[in-house]
């Protein structure tokens, strides 16, 4: 037995020393690579820093440039088979200006994270990636994932893409920080969103209501009454099963724990089910579950909400709104314009870190060449060909011109290039061309809110996660038996139920969260001056 | 009491057993064999309907759908969701082709691979057999790790973007060697064995001739669960294949359905107001019947693959139970 037992152990570890072997030999291409912030040391390489705007110093001397590939992580709809027809042409614009070829990877969804945390955890070469503050950035910063990008030793922003920076203004770049450092830069696009209502215009026409009139959910009332005694085929106030309390308020920067934005120095931390208007919500929409006005499946038929945005089935919902009433335009025209709608603004425009860093372009520690991974993002926010190349991709393929100057395309019907990209996701909105049906002014209404007032939190990030993920797992869990029914009042006793939420969120450990925020910001505040 | 009337009652009983055939020793009362066969009618239906109720979605539009919910025959048939699927039909015959091209492929090798390693684990006359068995069985407790795992395939084999990235990681399996191995020595009497090498067998021959042949049932055992598990794998599409052209069936389906779950889920935890481009973008994703459609085109062949190993299938699961 004992014998058995050596022998097996010696086996084994000749085993091992073999595989030690064979792997000490493979070629070391893809390693993970420890020492990120050494990778661009040499002068001679790199193109000639340039503190000064002014776009002709900045610009890179391509025959400085060593040929390189850039590994670009892009996010989706779908993956398209048309992908390498993009990246060819692309290419053509990349190597004169950058003397770099790119290996686009596009990733949908739901195999991002799978393909992405892998890839970056084994160390493989990755030079461009999306990154959001709702897709993990918080996340992704905490695991070391990407490089600061305005390092005061190496300040790739300044250096590769001041056009950029300046394009963008100081509140996009400020508002994607991460104690004061840029991990990413965002798309440079609306910049503030607020929300409101979303409703049949034709319906409340026929009914003469004034829907302008409406600064709440209890203005409802009357036109729900009329609707749903009128109109059997049609939900009168469509809510959303996750929450859709577009209407508050409110920032969220940890697990329902914020400040309220419609008051610029609010820096006192609230649980979101504390605050009196979204309770007052609730209990309006109790009422309306009670009334029939909310339909009866609409906490039990699993996320089916925009499906009935989009058959155009409902009267009037809550929405994130777009300027120059987007939103409904969008909408439209996503539901084939089978039906007109209207939209009224009820939260005011404010800018806070949750929008500014709702879409960035950030460089992984794995790139073996940060320099030009920062051109080419900036070659994407001022190159208006290269990002309508990915907007809209090439025209009688994927695209169709229908007006010249300004520049109005049209998707070819049935093409998988425009349907799968994500036009937020790249570069500068402003450059992109107009489709066939969205208004005219829409790139005016997008720059109005960058002019959009700042919250006193503008840049402040909960980023100290990890340490209450205890917590957060907890209040998860009990806040998934409460938060449908509370959204659509689909409740029998409305206070005893909200009563056992909020025991069921403390006995999570939602004040210690509330506790941990608050110090955080007041710690932020002090530092940034604000206090 | 005579011997006489005995003896005719011993003859009628035997007649009344003749008589009724099917009462073998074994038959089940009549309240048993009801509830039985109750339970196996509730099990099958369960298998059955999603299927049915599957195809019925696929067959509907999206509107009836969303107006009366799923049903088992679809309200109004139409075909549009299938076109629509198949207006380009590029990913969908580049998915077939991969699919089935990996799933041959894989379940050759695996059945080279398996057959080849069981054999002589099962031959008591092979010196190293407990301690190769061993190493195989340790692979089985402990792994590497999904790290560790990528690196091995993308940066020391170089695989990204191959399709030995499908292939490869099912051309060999450790409890299906353990299987086969119990299969050899159980099924193949060592004495046909040492008969083939008495009238002249080589040890070649006497596997690819005497003893294969007789393994059947084991190696249509390995060869179904292996060629399921390569037509079911998106896991190993999505890591280690990014070229559309490449990708497999599942892959193709499972895009469809997580990319819709995903935005849900990031528009119920992130609140829409932080995430509203994305929001927006749920329009864009394939739809319930786009995505039911896609199930009923993957499903295609393989069902085909059961009634062909059916035969083999049961007396080779048996094979594992037994002590080997």
């Amino acid at each position: 037995m004992r014998t058995s037992l050596k022998k097996h152990l010696i086996l084994l570890i000749i085993f091992s020393m073999v595989m030690a072997l064979a792997v000490g030999c493979a070629p070391k291409a893809e390693g993970p690579s420890d020492e990120p912030a050494t990778i661009d040391e040499e002068p001679a390489e790199t193109p000639e820093p340039s503190d000064d705007e002014g776009e002709a110093a900045e610009e890179p001397d391509v025959a400085d440039l060593e040929p390189y590939e850039l590994t670009y992580f892009m996010l989706c709809n779908n993956v398209s088979p048309d992908a390498d027809q993009i990246v060819e042409r692309a290419n053509e614009i990349l190597k004169e200006k950058i003397n770099a070829t790119l290996d686009l990877v596009m990733l949908d969804w739901g195999t991002w994270d799978e393909r992405f945390n892998t890839a970056m955890n084994a160390g493989e070469k990755i030079d461009i990636a999306f990154t959001a503050d709702w897709w993990g950035y918080l996340d992704a910063v905490a695991n070391n994932f990407f490089l600061p990008l305005n390092d005061p030793d190496d300040n790739l922003l300044e250096k590769y893409a001041a056009q950029t920076v300046k394009d963008l203004g100081e509140g996009f770049i400020v508002g994607s920080q991460i104690n004061g450092v840029n991990y990413g830069v965002p798309t440079d696009k609306e910049f503030a969103v607020n929300g409101g209502l979303v409703w049949r215009k034709d319906l409340a026409e026929k009914y003469g209501f004034d829907m302008q009139s409406v600064n709440s959910i209890e203005d409802l009332e009357p036109m729900l009454k009329v609707i749903k005694e009128n109109e059997p085929n049609i939900i009168p106030y469509l809510v959303e099963q996750g929450g859709g309390n577009y209407m508050i308020p409110f920032i969220d920067f940890f697990k329902g724990v914020g400040v309220s934005y419609d008051d610029l120095e609010d820096t006192e931390v609230k649980w979101f089910w504390d605050r009196e208007d979204r309770i007052q919500m609730a209990k309006t929409h109790h009422k309306y579950y009670k009334e029939g006005y909310i339909h009866k499946e609409a906490y039990t038929e699993n996320n089916r909400y925009n499906d009935h945005l989009l058959e155009g089935d409902f009267f009037v919902t809550q929405q994130p709104l777009k300027p120059m009433k987007g939103k409904s335009t969008e909408l439209m025209s996503a539901a084939g314009n089978k039906f007109p709608l209207d939209e009224k603004e009820i939260t005011p425009y404010v800018a806070h870190s949750l929008h500014a860093a709702g879409s960035m372009l950030a460089i992984p520690r794995t790139s073996e060449d940060p320099a030009r991974a920062m051109m080419f993002i900036n070659l994407m926010h001022v190159d208006a060909e290269l990002a309508n190349l990915f907007v809209w991709g090439i025209e009688g393929v994927h695209h169709k011109v229908v007006q010249e100057d300004p520049k109005r395309v049209a998707p070819i019907e049935g093409n998988t290039w425009t349907q799968a990209v994500l036009p937020w996701t790249l570069g500068n909105v402003f450059n992109h061309w107009l489709g066939e049906h969205e208004d005219p002014n829409k790139h005016e209404g997008f720059r109005m809110t960058k002019e959009a007032p700042a919250h006193i939190t503008l840049g402040y990030r909960f980023i100290n996660t990890q340490d209450y993920q205890a917590e957060a797992a907890a209040y998860d869990n009990a806040m998934s038996e409460y938060s449908s029914i509370m959204a659509t009042g689909a409740v029998e006793d409305f206070d005893g139920t909200y009563q056992k939420m909020v025991e069921a969120a403390e006995a999570a450990g939602i004040r210690k969260i509330q506790e941990a925020v608050q110090a955080d910001l007041n710690r932020w505040l002090e530092e940034q001056g604000k206090k | 009491m005579s011997v006489g009337p005995i003896a005719p009652t011993i003859i009628d009983t035997k007649d009344t057993k003749v008589t009724k055939r099917g009462d073998s020793p074994n038959k089940l009362s009549p309240k048993a064999n009801f509830v039985l066969n109750l339970i196996l009618t509730l099990a099958m239906l369960a298998c059955v309907l999603p299927l049915v109720i599957v195809i019925s979605v696929s067959l509907s539009s999206e509107s009836t759908i969303l107006k009366e919910g799923y049903g088992l025959l679809p309200k109004d048939f139409t075909l549009d969701t299938y076109k629509f699927a198949f207006s380009d039909p590029r990913s969908i015959v580049n998915a077939y082709k991969v699919t089935i091209y990996t799933t041959i492929m894989a379940t050759i090798i695996c059945l080279v691979n398996v057959s080849l390693f069981a054999y002589p684990l099962s031959r008591p006359d092979f010196k190293f057999r407990t301690e190769i068995t061993f190493f195989m069985f340790f692979t089985m407790l402990f792994g590497g790790g999904l790290v560790a795992y990528y690196i091995l395939m993308t940066g020391f084999l170089g695989l990204r973007n191959s399709l030995w990235a499908i292939i490869l990681p099912y051309s060999f399996n450790s409890f299906w060697v353990i299987v086969m191995r119990t299969f050899f020595r159980t099924q193949v009497p060592l004495s046909l064995i040492e008969s083939a090498r008495i009238d002249g067998a080589g040890e070649w021959r006497t596997f690819t001739q005497i003893v294969l042949p007789i393994s059947l049932p084991g190696l249509a055992t390995v060869a179904l669960f292996t060629t399921l598990g390569v037509w079911n794998d998106w896991f190993n599409c999505i890591l280690f294949i990014d070229k559309p052209e490449l990708a497999n069936l599942n892959t193709l389906i499972y895009r469809a359905l997580t990319s819709a779950r995903m935005l849900r889920e990031i528009i119920a935890t992130m609140g829409a107001a932080g995430s509203a481009d994305a929001a927006a973008e749920i329009a864009n994703l394939p739809n319930e019947t786009f995505r039911m459609a896609l199930a009923v085109i993957t499903m295609g062949p393989i069902v085909l693959a059961y009634p062909f190993f059916q035969k083999y299938f049961i007396r080779g699961l048996t094979v594992g139970s037994i002590k080997g």
